[in-house]
């Protein structure tokens, strides 16, 4: 018993680490620059000079952790040393990357990269920017900074224009500075070194920070505490921490799915037995072709016929379109009575169009069960002795047939999250998947990305509460298997 | 009693052949689309000869098209209008603001004044919103998730056959390895994985890399080969492929596939390959157990036996006889997949996610709906052919379980 859950447990760390990586994979993926956003949302320090390059720019970055690599294990090539990944610049970094690979000497490169931006400033500095002749050169730079092909710069830089317009000498002196630095890049070309691997390892690294937080407390460092304590954060919508958010929806949309899923088995427990019972009458022919038919109707379509119907103002006003609760709210001594009975009427319709598919799946299989049962010895000798049908069935036969249905029942909880998303969107009740979705809809991705981590997590511990579940229930279930007879 | 089962039988068949049926038509119709519902005629003649306007928007996109040319209101120019004279998506202001099938139906002139349509122009099935027709949208829609469902389970279904193939295949103690070959591929793993992280920023070299990538893999396969004759190198070890795959395919049925979809469509473009690179990643864990199981089951098979004795090589005996014999069992997978990949797509499309917002689909249809309720010519409709739909996918797949015992 130890072994196996010993077994389960590293399965279950194995299942968190992979969805941690694929959560940590979608935060570095996410589009936009991540420092901006903060400058943004943090508003009162946004002006338009706040631009890359800018000093607060670099001491957010560094405040953010980016500066650190994103991972344990870093593989980087012999030609890109380990500093430019501290560069703040994006966009500078990826071009000092070209150019080191191509010719891979990175010191060099970065030297002349250095010098050619000193240039370009003191260009704009010696006259306003107006004249023809500065703009050419300005642009000039511009095509030196973004190229990497040796020819393209050398016929750049040998334009003699240069010498010819440049009026300050400092500038000139800096002009030819640049030029003895791109001799020097370009005199030594061993791009081989492209190809040598460099793995590195290090411990400080985005990853590490993000799952278990990061806390110095002398202003250096945004603080987070972490995933596993439960820190996702701040939303880009409304700047409040992520966790806050996700409490009582989680809580709405678990108390939702309980409730039909707990429905579900009162009803099709009983109902696969009326069925196997009076199978050769009117009602046990009709009822399973209606429920084939509406099996195949999907849930959306059903909830919205549902809503058709019930909800419309112009057909049935029985119960109301939307939400959980009146707008109003409750009034200030509502018992806990009293706001079930006020709410009851807004749960009726999403519970409906919840279940009826999972009970009909359930019908069916309590049947199958049922059949392969009644084919037991057992019961020819109940009914030797002479039990009616009715008890055989219900007494005897019940009991041992439905714990398929138990081990689909708990296997289903996290399929109930695929019909929410729909659901919720359609009755506006606000539990995760609506809050996942709006998230999808707004592009807020520490919210999206919170979910999932956090979906993944519910998940994989449920499994493994599950097996040992199974495991007590029936200990001849092996690790992994479970039959589900087709009949 | 006899009587009886026998009733159910030739119903089960009559509704099978009912499924069958409907699903042809429906086919057809998606891939004919443009030239079922249009808003230009098929052949059309004026002073300079015949056109077929439909094909060349085809051909040349629609800048050859004036798009503000209302053909219906020169109907003597035109010989042949397809069966529905409406596009999907464009949208017929004279008739906008959701215009029920039974309301009389206008079309209005350049100087506003209205008059009403003859039958053949009809909206059948009602507008939405913004006039767009609700048939020529069920038609359309019918070509998008039909060919998104389509393709996504053929891709899945080529991962999931390669890797349920590999696992069962092997299990878990055929891949035998002696320890020369294991150290020559873990060194050789090195460059393989550097080609792939490092990439050149200066030009596009990706099907360099991966040529050279599989050049390294059968290097080393061949090196180690031959190492492993070495007396030192001799001793064996078996690589628990079966396991691995296993681990994986359990790890990713798991989880809730809609989460995983909902998260990575909200993260990428919204385009056609993304919505089926994503449903093909997700939906390949059926299928690869599906094939795994098979392959078991076949392999016990006698005459498998009979054939590798009679010097059958291992290539013919997967691709001719295993998977021959596995095609009932794949088959019926795959059509539980293109199920199932409907009914995402069209939750997708109901949400606004993954597809382009301006491509019309039944789920986009069935949004547009739930933001008028009195509309339920756009509800019940377009909800009718995806039950129908799935019902008969339903039943073809069950009639094939079924005939396969």
């Amino acid at each position: 018993m130890w072994q196996f859950i010993l077994k389960r447990l590293a399965a279950l760390v194995l299942s968190f680490g992979l969805v941690a990586i694929t959560g940590f994979i979608l935060i570095q993926n996410t589009p936009g620059d991540p420092v901006k956003q903060m400058m943004v949302s943090s508003g009162a320090t946004y002006s338009g000079k706040q631009d890359v390059g800018h000093r607060n720019y670099d001491l957010l970055y560094r405040k953010l952790a980016l500066d650190k690599p994103a991972f344990y294990i870093t593989w980087t090539s012999l030609a890109i040393p380990d500093s430019f990944y501290y560069l703040p610049n994006v966009e500078r970094r990826n071009q000092l990357i070209k150019l080191s690979v191509a010719t891979g000497n990175a010191f060099e490169v970065y030297n002349f990269r250095m010098s050619l931006e000193e240039l370009q400033a003191k260009i704009q500095s010696d006259s306003n920017a107006t004249n023809d002749i500065t703009f050419q050169l300005i642009s000039n730079t511009e095509k030196l900074l973004h190229s990497t092909d040796p020819i393209f710069l050398k016929t750049i830089l040998a334009d003699k224009k240069w010498e010819s317009s440049l009026l300050n000498p400092l500038t000139v002196m800096q002009y030819r500075k640049v030029k003895d630095n791109f001799n020097s890049v370009f005199s030594t070309t061993s791009s081989w070194k492209h190809w040598i691997p460099i793995i590195g390892f290090n411990c400080e690294n985005q990853f590490h920070y993000w799952l278990f937080g990061r806390n110095t407390n002398d202003g250096s460092t945004i603080s987070s505490r972490g995933i596993l304590r439960g820190d996702f954060g701040n939303s880009y919508i409304s700047h409040r921490p992520v966790k806050n958010e996700l409490l009582k929806p989680f809580k709405i949309t678990l108390v939702i799915a309980v409730a039909s899923l707990f429905l579900s088995l009162l009803i099709s427990i009983p109902l696969g037995g009326l069925l196997v019972l009076y199978k050769n009458t009117w009602f046990g022919r009709v009822t399973p072709m209606m429920m084939n038919i509406v099996y195949a109707i999907p849930i959306f379509f059903m909830a919205t016929l549902l809503m058709e119907i019930f909800a419309n103002p112009d057909v049935l006003s029985w119960f109301p379109v939307s939400g959980i609760a009146p707008i109003s709210g409750f009034s200030a001594d509502a018992t806990w009575f009293q706001k079930i009975y006020i709410s009851f009427p807004y749960f009726v319709l999403p519970v409906v169009s919840y279940f009826y598919g999972i009970t009909i799946f359930f019908t069916r299989i309590m049947q199958a069960q049922l059949y392969s049962e009644l084919d037991m010895d057992y019961i020819r000798t109940a009914r030797a002795k002479g039990a009616g049908e009715k008890r055989i069935l219900f007494f005897h036969a019940l009991r041992n047939s439905f714990f398929p249905v138990l081990t689909v029942t708990l296997d289903a909880l996290p399929l109930m999250l695929a019909g929410s998303i729909l659901l919720e969107s359609l009755f506006s009740i606000p539990g995760l998947a609506l809050i996942l979705l709006s998230a999808v809809q707004n592009q807020d991705h520490p919210v999206l990305i919170a979910c999932f981590v956090l979906l993944g997590f519910c998940v994989s511990a449920m499994y493994f509460v599950l097996d040992i579940i199974y495991k007590i229930i029936d200990p001849r279930l092996q690790l992994g298997q479970q039959e589900v007879n087709h009949a | 009693m006899l009587k009886k089962l026998k009733q159910s039988e030739e119903w089960k068949l009559r509704k099978f052949r009912w499924a069958v049926g409907y699903l042809l038509v429906l086919f057809f119709v998606a891939l004919f689309s443009p030239f079922i519902a249009n808003d230009l005629p098929l052949i059309s003649h004026d002073k300079s000869g015949i056109h077929f306007p439909v094909c060349s928007e085809l051909i040349s996109g629609s800048k050859g098209m004036n798009a503000n040319y209302d053909w219906k209101n020169h109907t003597d120019e035109v010989i042949l209008f397809p069966l529905v004279v409406w596009k999907a998506g464009n949208s017929d202001i004279a008739n906008s603001d959701y215009v029920s099938p039974f309301a009389p139906q206008y079309s209005e002139a350049y100087d506003g004044k209205k008059t009403l349509l003859p039958f053949r122009f009809r909206h059948f099935f009602g507008t939405d919103l913004r006039g767009a027709d609700t048939l020529a949208g069920v038609i359309h829609g019918a070509r998008v998730s039909l060919m998104i469902a389509l393709l996504s389970a053929c891709f899945a279904s080529i991962i999931g056959i390669l890797l349920g193939g590999l696992s069962a295949w092997f299990g878990n103690d055929k891949l035998k390895w002696g320890t020369g070959k294991i150290l020559v591929m873990l060194i050789f793993s090195i460059p393989m994985i550097h080609l792939f992280l490092m990439n050149d920023y200066s030009e596009n070299t990706l099907l360099l890399r991966i040529v050279l990538a599989a050049i390294l893999f059968y290097c080393g396969i061949i090196i180690g080969n031959l190492l492993d004759k070495i007396k030192l190198f001799r001793f064996r070890i078996a690589l628990p492929l079966d396991a691995f795959i296993t681990r994986i395919t359990e790890l990713m049925s798991s989880f809730p596939k809609i989460i995983l979809i909902l998260v990575f469509a909200g993260f990428g473009k919204p385009s056609w390959g993304n919505v089926i690179l994503i449903l093909s990643l997700t939906g390949w864990s059926e299928i690869s157990r599906v094939v795994r199981a098979e392959f078991q089951r076949i392999s016990r098979f006698q005459y498998i036996d009979a054939a590798k004795l009679s010097g059958a090589s291992d290539f013919r005996i997967i691709f001719y006889h295993i998977l021959v014999n596995a095609l009932p069992a794949i088959s019926v997978t795959f059509i539980f997949t293109i199920v199932a990949n409907v009914l995402i797509e069209s939750a997708l499309s109901f949400l606004g996610i993954g597809i382009p917002p301006d491509v019309v689909s039944w789920g986009s249809l069935l949004s547009s709906g739930k933001d008028y309720l009195p509309a339920w010519w756009l509800v019940i409709l377009p909800g009718m052919f995806l039950a129908f739909t799935i019902g008969a996918l339903q039943t073809v797949a069950e009639t094939f379980q079924h005939r396969k015992n």
